[in-house]
C-alpha cells in the first residue's frame, strides 16, 4: 500500500554497498573457479573449437583456389571431407564445453544460493524486522536466477569470443596485410558505439530490476493478505495499486527495449559495413589480379567470424547487465554482517543448571526510546517467573533479549553466571525453548513438526510429549492421526491445534529454560482444560519465564514480576502482592475483581 | 512482423551483390563499378538494420503488453480464488507462477517466436535465392533439411519435459525458501539452522541436477544444426567442384552459395533458441495458466442480486461442508439469527465454529452433494445417484436407498441465507462489503496506518478514518507515533503489538460498517488494559449489527442473545447462558469444569479473559 504513493519502492539496503562492475565480474568468476578442473576442460574445449573454426575458411580457400582450376576431383573429395570433419569435430567440442560449462555455472549457482542462504540465516533478528520476506525471497529466486543465466549461459564461451576475435585479428594479417587493415577499419566505430549504447542499457536494466522486486513484494503480500482483501471486498483497490506496479515494470521493460533493440541490428550493420569495404577494395584488387577469389571469400568468411562473436557478445550483454544487477542486490546482502554475530572465542553454552541473571541492563530498539532502563532481574534454576504489566511494558523484550535476538545496549544478561554473549547463538538457542503466540509450522506432518527440536526423537518418545501435553487425543482424532499433513505454516490446522503441536515440540526439545510468550492465549476453553495439565509438565524442572498466561499459571508461578515502561515495579508470590495492596492489587481490583463480583456463582 | 519479415528479404538478397561482382564486374575489369556495386549490398545491410530495429522493438511492445495483460489477469485471478485454493497452494508456487514463470514466458513474447518466425523465413528465402542461382545445387543441399527438421523435432521431444520438471523443482525450492524466511524465529529458537539449510540444500541440489541435465541436452542439441550446415557446406565443396569442371558453374555462383549457406546457419540457430525458450515459456504457461483455469471454482451467480443494505438476518439451513469432498467438517447444521443479536459460538479444536462462520462471507461454499446417513456414518451420494456403503453400491430412488431393507431418506444439500437469500445468490461484492470480519491474529498490509484503517473506503476523511479510530480506541495510541496516521507498519505489521494490531483492524471494521460482523477469538492475546479498550472498541462496533463471536471469554458469552455450543461439525445445544445453565448439558459441563480450575472459582473464567498480559510484537 505503501507502493501507491511511490510505484517504485527505493530499497535503502540495496544503497549499503557499492560495487564496480569489475569487481562484480572478479566475484562472480569466483564462483566459477571454484570448479578449477571443469573450467580447465572447458578452457580447453573452447580453445579447440577456435582453432577449429579459424581452419575452416583455409580449407574453403584450398579448395577455391588449388581444386578447383585443377579439376582433381580426388583432391576435391578429400579438401571437402576434412571441412565435414572439421564439423563434426566443432559440433562435439561446443556440446562438451555446454555441458561442462552450464555444469560448472550450474554448481556455482546452486553453490551462491546456498550461501546466501546460510547468511540469511545468520541475519538477526532487526534485518527480518526491517525487511520485507518478499524481497528477500526474490533475492533467492529471481535474482540468482538471473545470476545463473550469466554463470551457466555460457559465461566461459562468450568469453572465449573474445579470443576468437583477437585471433581472427591476427590471422587476417598473415594472410594479406592491406585487406586486413581495411577489414578491421570498422573497429573504431563498433567501439564507440557499444559504449554509448552500453550506457543507456545499464541504467534502463537496473529499473526494471527494481520493479520486478515490486511487483513480487506486492504479489506476496497480496497472496498472504488474500483473506483480509476478500473480506472487506476490496479486490478492486489492491487490483489497482497492482496494476500501478505492473505498469510501471511494464514501462521500464519497454523502455529497457529500445536501446536493447538497437544494439543488436546496429552491430550487425556495422560487420556490414566491414563487408562493403572488403567487397570494395578485394573487388579492384581482384580486378587487379592481385587477390584471389578464395582469399576474398576468405576474408568474408573471417568477417563473419569476427562479427558474431560480437553478437553472441552483444547478446550477452543483456544477460550480463541485469546478471550484475541482480549480484549487486545478492552480495549487498552478503556483505550486510549480522547485527549480532558470535564472539569469536564463542563457547558452547553447555549443560547447565538455568541460573538466569539481567544485570543493569539498558535496551532500546529505536534510537532514544528505550525500553529497558538500568533494568535488573535474577532467575534461580527451576524456578517459574510470571511477568505481568501493559502493552509496551517490556515483557517480550525481555524473551527477544534472553534470546539474544537483540543485543543490548549496556549491562549484562547471563546464564549460569556465562554471559551470552560469550556463548555460541545456537548452543543458547538449544538451551532455551520458546514457544510463540502464533505458532509457526512447517510444510509436514504433525509428527515432522513435533519432531522438530529433537530430530532422531522416536515415535514413542512422540506420543508420550504429546501425552504429557494431553494432545494426545485431539491429534489422533484428525484424519491422519499424526500423520496428517499441517499444510504451509501450518495453516491447515485450526490455530489451537497448532497451539498444541507447539507446545509438544517444545517438550520434546526439552530446554532446560522455557519462555512462553503469550502462548495460551489462542487456545479455545476446551483445548485450554487440557492444555493446564500440559503446560504444568512443561514447566516442572525448568526454568520458566511465562509472559501473558492465564491467571491459574500467574497463581501458581514462583515469583510475579509486575513489569511497567521496562521496570520492575512489584515482585512476589500473589497473595505477597495482594497484601502489598500495590500495582498488583490495583491491576486485580481494578481490571479483575469489578467482573468476578458480576460472575454467577457456579453450578 | 511485417518489418522482420522485410528485414529479412534484404539480408537475403545480399548475397546476390558478391555474385554479380565476381561474375560480371570482374572478369571485365569495370573499376569503376565495383564501388556501386559494393554500395548496393551497404544498403542492403542498411535496410536490413532499420527494419531489423522497428521489428524488435515492436515484438518488445507486444510481448511486455502481454505479460502485462496476463499478469493483471493472474492477479484478479489469485483474488478470486476461495480460500481453499490458497490452502492447497503454497504461497512460494503461486509466487513463482506469477513472477518468474511470466518472465520465463515474456522472454519467449518478446524474442521467441519473433526468432522462430526469422528463422522460418529466412530459411526459405534463403533457399528460394539458392534456387535461383543454381536449382541443381540447391537441390543437393535439400539434403540437410530432414535432418535440421529430425533434430528440432528430437530437441523439442527430448528437452521439454526437462525444463518442466525443472520449472516444478524451482517452485519447490521457493516455497522451502519462503517458509524459512517467514519461520526464521522458530529455526532460530531451534538451533535448527543446520538442519534447515540441509533442507534447503537437498530441494537446491535437485533442482541443480535437474537443470544440469536439462542443459547437457541443450547443449547436444544447440550446435547440431550448426554442425549439419557445416557438414553440407564441406558437401557444397565437392559438388561445387564437380560442377565447376563440368556445369561451368561460375566462381561468383559458388562465392554467393557458399555465403548463402553460411546464412543458413542463421535461421537453425535462432531456430534451435526460439525452440529452447519456447520449451521454457510452454512450462512456464502450463503452469500459470493452471491458476487461471481454477479461476471457476467460486464465480459470481449469473444474475447477482444487488443489495445495497442488508438486514442481517442468518439462516443455516441444514448446512454441510467439507473441504473438497474430503470428511465433513460441518454436518446438518441448522441455525437461525436476526438483525442485531450477538451470536456467541463455543467450541473445541476443530470443532467447525470458524468453518461455520466461513460460509457467510462465501469464503467457503456449503457441500452441494446428496448424502445419506447410516449407522452414524455419512456417505456421499454421485451424480449418478448412487453411493458405497461398505463396499456395496446402492442407488437412490424414491429420494431414499435401500439398506438391508431399512429405508434412508437422501439428505438435500443445506444452504445459508441471509435475509432469506441465498449467499449464493448476492453479488460477491455487495455480499462481502456487508459483512466485518475481525480474525485474532489480523493482517495488516505494509503501508500506513491510515491506508491499512481506511481499507475498505480508501476515500474516506481524515475526519471518518479518526473517527474509527476513536471509536476502535486506537487513536490516542496513533497519535503519540512521530508520524502519526502515516505512520508505515512494517510486513505483517511487526512494529505493533497484538492489541494494536487488533485495534487497527477492529478501525478498519468500523469503517466498512457492516450489517454482519464476524469476530474470531478477536480479544485473547492482549493485557488488562488493551483487553479493555478492546472490549469497548468492540462494544462501538457491535451496536446494530448482528454479531458471531468466537471466544472463549465467559463474560462476552454470557451477554450473548445465543450461545452455539459446537461439537465436531454439529450443533449440540444452543441458548442464553440462563437457559443452557438450567438445562444442566454440555455448556453447563463447561461452566462447572471451568470453575474448579485454578483456585479461585469462577473467576477463572474471567481471568482467562482479564489476566493475559501479553504485550505482543516489539511493545511500542
Amino acid at each position: 500500500m505503501a507502493e501507491a504513493a511511490s510505484p517504485i519502492i527505493e530499497d535503502e539496503e540495496e544503497r549499503t554497498h557499492e560495487y564496480t562492475d569489475s569487481s562484480l565480474l572478479k566475484r562472480l568468476v569466483g564462483y566459477l573457479l571454484a570448479y578449477r578442473k571443469l573450467f580447465a576442460i572447458d578452457v580447453i574445449l573452447v580453445a579447440s573449437d577456435i582453432a577449429l573454426a579459424i581452419a575452416a575458411p583455409f580449407v574453403l580457400r584450398q579448395a577455391i583456389d588449388v581444386d578447383f582450376p585443377s579439376g582433381d576431383l580426388q583432391a576435391l573429395g578429400v579438401t571437402s571431407l576434412i571441412y565435414a570433419a572439421l564439423q563434426i569435430l566443432t559440433w562435439l567440442s561446443a556440446y562438451g564445453s555446454g555441458y561442462v560449462m552450464s555444469m560448472m555455472g550450474q554448481s556455482a549457482v546452486y553453490k551462491m544460493r546456498q550461501e546466501l542462504y546460510q547468511h540469511l540465516q545468520r541475519m538477526s533478528q532487526d534485518f527480518y524486522d526491517r525487511t520485507a520476506s518478499g524481497r528477500i525471497l526474490s533475492r533467492l529466486t529471481n535474482d540468482i536466477d538471473k545470476i545463473s543465466e550469466f554463470l551457466a549461459g555460457g559465461l566461459v564461451d562468450t568469453f572465449a569470443q573474445l579470443f576468437v576475435v583477437v585471433a581472427v585479428g591476427i590471422v587476417i594479417f598473415t594472410v594479406d596485410v592491406q585487406l586486413a587493415f581495411v577489414s578491421l577499419a570498422v573497429v573504431p566505430i563498433l567501439a564507440v558505439t557499444t559504449v554509448l549504447i552500453r550506457i543507456r542499457m545499464r541504467a534502463a536494466y537496473r529499473r526494471t530490476r527494481k520493479t520486478i522486486s515490486s511487483v513480487t513484494a506486492n504479489l506476496a503480500e497480496s497472496i498472504s493478505g488474500a483473506k483480509v482483501t476478500k473480506s472487506f471486498a476490496r479486490e478492486d483497490v489492491s487490483g489497482e495499486r497492482f496494476a500501478e506496479l505492473n505498469k510501471a515494470d511494464y514501462q521500464s521493460n519497454v523502455d529497457a527495449s529500445r536501446p536493447s533493440s538497437l544494439f543488436f541490428p546496429v552491430v550487425r550493420f556495422i560487420g556490414g559495413l566491414g563487408v562493403f569495404l572488403i567487397i570494395w577494395f578485394g573487388g579492384v584488387r581482384l580486378i587487379g589480379e592481385t587477390l584471389t577469389i578464395g582469399t576474398l571469400i576468405l576474408f568474408i568468411q573471417f568477417n563473419d567470424q569476427f562479427f558474431r562473436p560480437m553478437l553472441i557478445i552483444t547478446n550477452f550483454y543483456n544477460t550480463v547487465q541485469s546478471a550484475f544487477a541482480a549480484s549487486e542486490r545478492v552480495f549487498s546482502i552478503m556483505d550486510t554482517e549480522p547485527t549480532i554475530t558470535d564472539a569469536t572465542d564463542a563457547v558452547d553454552i553447555g549443560n547447565i543448571k538455568g541460573h538466569i541473571s539481567f544485570d543493569d541492563v539498558t535496551f532500546q530498539y529505536v534510537e532514544n526510546r528505550p525500553v529497558l532502563v538500568n533494568f535488573s532481574l535474577d532467575i534461580r534454576p527451576g524456578e517459574t517467573v510470571a511477568i505481568v504489566g501493559d502493552t509496551g511494558a517490556g515483557k517480550t523484550t525481555i524473551v527477544n533479549l534472553l534470546n539474544r535476538f537483540y543485543d543490548i545496549n549496556s549491562g549484562s544478561i547471563k546464564i549460569d553466571d556465562v554471559d551470552i554473549r560469550r556463548v555460541s547463538q545456537k548452543s543458547l538457542h538449544s538451551a532455551i525453548g520458546l514457544v510463540l503466540q502464533d505458532p509457526f509450522l512447517f510444510q509436514g506432518t504433525i509428527k515432522d513438526n513435533i519432531r522438530y527440536g529433537r530430530s532422531n526423537a522416536t515415535e514413542e518418545e512422540i506420543i508420550r510429549a504429546t501425552e504429557a501435553i494431553g494432545a494426545r487425543t485431539v491429534f489422533e482424532n484428525l484424519e491422519h492421526g499424526f500423520d496428517t499433513q499441517v499444510g504451509e505454516r501450518g495453516l491447515r490446522l485450526s490455530e489451537g491445534e497448532r497451539q498444541l503441536v507447539s507446545f509438544s515440540r517444545a517438550l520434546l526439545a526439552n530446554p532446560k529454560i522455557l519462555v512462553l510468550d503469550e502462548a495460551t492465549s489462542s487456545i479455545d476453553i476446551f483445548t485450554e482444560h487440557i492444555i493446564q495439565r500440559g503446560m504444568k509438565a512443561l514447566i516442572r524442572g525448568r526454568t520458566s519465564i511465562v509472559v501473558a498466561h492465564r491467571l491459574s499459571t500467574i497463581l501458581s508461578a514462583d515469583r510475579i514480576l509486575v513489569l511497567d515502561k521496562g521496570r520492575i515495579v512489584e515482585s512476589g508470590t500473589h497473595p505477597e502482592l495482594m497484601a502489598k495492596g500495590g500495582v498488583y492489587y490495583s491491576l486485580y481490583e481494578l481490571q479483575m475483581r469489578p467482573r468476578v463480583a458480576h460472575s454467577p456463582t457456579a453450578g | 512482423m511485417a518489418a522482420a519479415g522485410t528485414g529479412v528479404v534484404f539480408n537475403t538478397l545480399s548475397p546476390l551483390v558478391l555474385v554479380v561482382i565476381i561474375d560480371s564486374v570482374i572478369p571485365t575489369a569495370q573499376y569503376d563499378l565495383v564501388l556501386p556495386y559494393a554500395l548496393v549490398f551497404l544498403t542492403l545491410g542498411a535496410l536490413y538494420a532499420v527494419f531489423d530495429v522497428v521489428g524488435r522493438y515492436a515484438a518488445a511492445l507486444v510481448g511486455q503488453h502481454v505479460v502485462f495483460d496476463l499478469r493483471s489477469e493472474l492477479y484478479e485471478s489469485l483474488l478470486e480464488k476461495d480460500l481453499a485454493f490458497y490452502d492447497e497452494n503454497e504461497t512460494g508456487q503461486l509466487l513463482a507462477r506469477v513472477t518468474t514463470d511470466v518472465t520465463t514466458m515474456r522472454e519467449f513474447l518478446v524474442w521467441g517466436y519473433r526468432v522462430i518466425f526469422i528463422g522460418v523465413t529466412s530459411l526459405f528465402g534463403t533457399y528460394y535465392v539458392m534456387w535461383l542461382l543454381s536449382p541443381l545445387l540447391t537441390t543437393y543441399m535439400l539434403s540437410a533439411v530432414p535432418f535440421l527438421i529430425l533434430f528440432v523435432y528430437l530437441y523439442a521431444k527430448r528437452v521439454r519435459p526437462l525444463f518442466f520438471s525443472s520449472r516444478t523443482q524451482f517452485g519447490a525450492l521457493s516455497s522451502v525458501l519462503q517458509e524459512n524466511i517467514v519461520g526464521m524465529r522458530v529455526i532460530r529458537s531451534y538451533a535448527s539452522e543446520d538442519r534447515e539449510l540441509e533442507r534447503v540444500n537437498r530441494e537446491n541440489k535437485r533442482f541443480l541436477d535437474i537443470v544440469v541435465r536439462a542443459f547437457r541436452l541443450d547443449a547436444l542439441y544447440s550446435p547440431l544444426m550448426t554442425a549439419v550446415l557445416g557438414v553440407s557446406t564441406g558437401i557444397l565443396i565437392y559438388a561445387g567442384g564437380m560442377f565447376y569442371t563440368l556445369h561451368n558453374l561460375t566462381y561468383g555462383e559458388f562465392a554467393g552459395f557458399v555465403s548463402l549457406v553460411g546464412m543458413l546457419a542463421l535461421p537453425a540457430r535462432f531456430f534451435s533458441w526460439g525452440l529452447g525458450m519456447y520449451q521454457r515459456a510452454s512450462a512456464a504457461a502450463e503452469r500459470t495458466f493452471y491458476i487461471l483455469d481454477q479461476r471457476d471454482i467460486m464465480l459470481e451467480p449469473e444474475n447477482p442480486v444487488h443489495v445495497e443494505r442488508l438486514k442481517g438476518t442468518v439462516e443455516f439451513d441444514r448446512a454441510d461442508f467439507s473441504y473438497h469432498g474430503g470428511r465433513w467438517v460441518l454436518r446438518d447444521v441448522s441455525l437461525k439469527v436476526y438483525p442485531g443479536q450477538v451470536v456467541a459460538l463455543l467450541g473445541g479444536t476443530g470443532s467447525g465454529k470458524t468453518s461455520l462462520v466461513n460460509l457467510i462471507p462465501r469464503f467457503y461454499d456449503v457441500d452441494s452433494s446428496l448424502s445419506v446417513t447410516y449407522k452414524g456414518q455419512t456417505f456421499r451420494i454421485d451424480e449418478r445417484g448412487r453411493t458405497r456403503i461398505d463396499g456395496k453400491d446402492y442407488a437412490v430412488s424414491d429420494g431414499a436407498i435401500v439398506v438391508d431393507g431399512e429405508k434412508i431418506l437422501v439428505k438435500q444439500p443445506g444452504a445459508v441465507r441471509i435475509d432469506g437469500v441465498d449467499v449464493r445468490q448476492y453479488s460477491l461484492t455487495d455480499l462481502r462489503r456487508q459483512i466485518g470480519m475481525v480474525h485474532q491474529d489480523p493482517f495488516l498490509f505494509s503501508a500506513s496506518l491510515r491506508e491499512n484503517i481506511a481499507f475498505a473506503r480508501p476515500d474516506a476523511t481524515q475526519d471518518e478514518v479518526e473517527r474509527a479510530a476513536k471509536a476502535a480506541m486506537i487513536h490516542d495510541f496513533i497519535v503519540t507515533l512521530e508520524q502519526g496516521y502515516d505512520t508505515v507498519i512494517g510486513e505483517r505489521g511487526v512494529t505493533l503489538s497484538g492489541g494494536q494490531k487488533q485495534r487497527v483492524a477492529i478501525a478498519r471494521a468500523i469503517l466498512a460498517d457492516p450489517r454482519i460482523l464476524i469476530l474470531d477469538d478477536s480479544t485473547s492475546s492482549v493485557d488488562a488494559k488493551t483487553e479493555e479498550l478492546i472490549k469497548q472498541a468492540l462494544e462501538n462496533l457491535k451496536a446494530g449489527r448482528t454479531t458471531f463471536i468466537i471466544t472463549h471469554r465467559l463474560s462476552t458469552i454470557r451477554n450473548a442473545d445465543l450461545i452455539v455450543i459446537m461439537e465436531r461439525g454439529r450443533i449440540v445445544e444452543t441458548g442464553t447462558h440462563d437457559q443452557l445453565l438450567a438445562r444442566g448439558g454440555v455448556y453447563a459441563g463447561i461452566h462447572t469444569t471451568l470453575s474448579q480450575m485454578g483456585s479461585i472459582s469462577l473467576e477463572w473464567g474471567e481471568m482467562a479473559a482479564t489476566a493475559e498480559t501479553g504485550g505482543g510484537g516489539r511493545g511500542g
